[in-house]
């Protein structure tokens, strides 16, 4: 299964709307971008190792390399990530779950990340740059 | 785009604490006021320090969030997150820009 897939769960949990599927909703957006950020990192030669923490690899990849296109996905994370924690960990208010807004924004933006990543890979110019600040950033 | 400088901004002490340890008082305060320029129905602004609830080694954030009006644009809409996003990725390196999330919320500032 493709990381992506989760993009549909959350959009089925978005369509039945209530606190409790806006929070889910949102951690399946961020879980669909981290899946397909490391698969993407796979694909170009950056796998991960057995002993590391998923979240921190892809994480600091994609964040600490400096290219663009690599930080916009980096923040994207990191947003999804605060969404997803407050989500699964903050129950005794709404906050941002009083309403769809959020999960749906967050929903969005995950999906716009996946095509971020899908759009680098069809380019080969642009995959190349990528991967080129990839190597200077983790030799 | 907004041009309202009277915005209420309410930084916690952990997270000033925090972003005075690292020397990032400034580049907070760009944050900051690009958000007061950029986004239309700004109600405040809130900055809080945040530490992964599962996994203490991924890094802790200075979270930079903005509650908007609940109206001031459409559910989905997440052009002015991808804007916000572009300038700090343009303004900061990566190891300034990484400390921080500007996040929006469509939530209650007072988090009822």
């Amino acid at each position: 299964m493709d990381g992506r897939e989760f993009l549909q769960s959350a959009r089925d949990l978005l369509a039945v709307p209530c606190e409790r599927n806006w929070r889910s909703a949102a951690g399946r957006a961020y879980y669909a971008l981290l899946h397909e950020g490391q698969t993407t990192l796979q694909r170009w030669g950056f796998p991960k190792l057995a002993q590391e923490n998923l979240h921190v690899f892809v994480r600091r990849r994609f964040v600490f390399t400096p290219h663009p296109d690599l930080q916009a996905v980096g923040r994207a994370l990191d947003r999804l990530s605060h969404l997803r924690n407050q989500g699964d960990y903050q129950l005794s208010t709404s906050g941002p779950f009083a309403g769809a807004p959020d999960a749906t924004n967050a929903v969005a933006m995950a999906a716009s990340m996946v095509a971020l990543l899908d759009a680098i890979n069809a380019d080969p110019v642009r995959s190349a740059a990528v991967v080129a600040a990839l190597r200077t950033a983790w030799p | 785009m907004s041009t309202l400088t009277n915005i209420p901004v309410r930084v916690t002490d952990a997270a000033a604490a925090h972003v005075q340890a690292l020397g990032l008082q400034r580049p907070m305060e760009q944050m900051i006021e690009h958000m007061k320029q950029v986004v239309v129905g700004l109600r405040c602004i809130v900055v809080t320090y945040e530490e992964n609830p599962e996994d203490a080694q991924i890094e802790p954030l200075v979270v930079i969030c903005g509650y908007e009006e609940p109206s001031s644009r459409e559910a989905g809409d997440i052009r002015i997150e991808v804007e916000l996003d572009r300038w700090v990725v343009q303004t900061f390196p990566p190891e300034v820009g990484c400390r921080f999330v500007t996040a929006l919320t469509a939530g209650d500032p007072n988090g009822r």
